[in-house]
């Protein structure tokens, strides 16, 4: 075997002008699906987030959360910041792995003035 | 990713003076055939992307990395980055993935690269790393 066939690639993205001062999810595509404040982990699944890419036109600090409990509360896994006109890359030899469950989400939160464009990139592998 | 003997070392590369400060798409070349505005991912293989370079002149550049699985009709994106190289102290730029971009060929499967230089035209050049199974 070349490729660990088992295991399938996933891309989440997000892109977009935020719309509100303040901290604010980044609306998240999952392999294109429609973009949602949260990315759910079924139960069963088990996602490998090994890089994180963000960039931002200004100084923007973001937060990578888990839910366990189907969003009433939030907890970080990583933070970031990035400068003006920058992208930052996380590269983790120990990625995060997010087993699915009933009420298991990640979001990305970030803070940038009103309509500043802000892009975070996670870069997963999944298991099934 | 472990080097095996099944998989083939691709090279994709695009290099283009952009129109202006629009986002537009860089025509790319699979081991130096002819560019094109995307490139097929044939049914049977499996693309397994690990590295994107970026080489721009002093500018804000923004590379986003696409798939389309309807041949072009809708595109969704696997990477976006945008940064300025003059800020940088460095005029390119490497993002390598431990979770590589996969992409499983079949009809209709195409993979394209989007750029845009806001601050106005500029030649751009991506290297973009991949291997190939089979």
């Amino acid at each position: 075997m070349s490729f660990a066939q088992e295991l399938t690639g996933v891309s989440i993205v997000g892109i977009e002008p935020l719309q509100a001062p303040g901290e604010n999810p980044v609306l998240l595509s999952r392999d294109g699906s429609v973009p949602a404040a949260a990315i759910a982990i079924p139960l069963g699944e088990k996602l490998v987030i090994a890089d994180w890419i963000n960039s931002s036109g200004l100084l923007t600090p973001f937060r990578l959360q888990k839910t366990v409990d189907g969003g009433f509360t939030w907890f970080d896994m990583a933070l970031m910041r990035t400068g003006d006109n920058d992208a930052n890359q996380m590269n983790n030899e120990t990625p995060f792995i997010v087993n699915g469950g009933a009420g298991v989400a990640i979001r990305v939160l970030a803070d940038a003035p009103d309509d500043e464009v802000v892009m975070t990139t996670l870069r997963c592998q999944s298991q099934p | 990713m472990p080097l095996d003997q099944t998989l083939t070392s691709q090279i994709v590369t695009g290099r283009q003076l952009t129109a202006g400060v629009a986002e537009e798409t860089l025509n790319l070349a699979l081991n130096g055939a002819a560019p094109a505005a995307a490139l097929a991912v044939p049914a049977g293989q499996l693309w397994e992307i690990s590295d994107v370079e970026v080489c721009v002149l002093s500018t804000i550049v923004q590379l986003c990395l696409q798939e389309s699985r309807d041949n072009g009709v809708s595109w969704f994106n696997h990477f976006c980055a945008r940064f300025d190289t003059a800020l940088q102290n460095s005029q390119s730029r490497q993002f390598s993935f431990k979770a590589p971009i996969r992409i499983n060929g079949a009809v209709n499967k195409l993979f394209r690269a989007r750029v845009q230089t806001p601050q106005g035209q500029q030649i751009v050049t991506v290297t973009i790393r991949l291997a190939t199974d089979p």
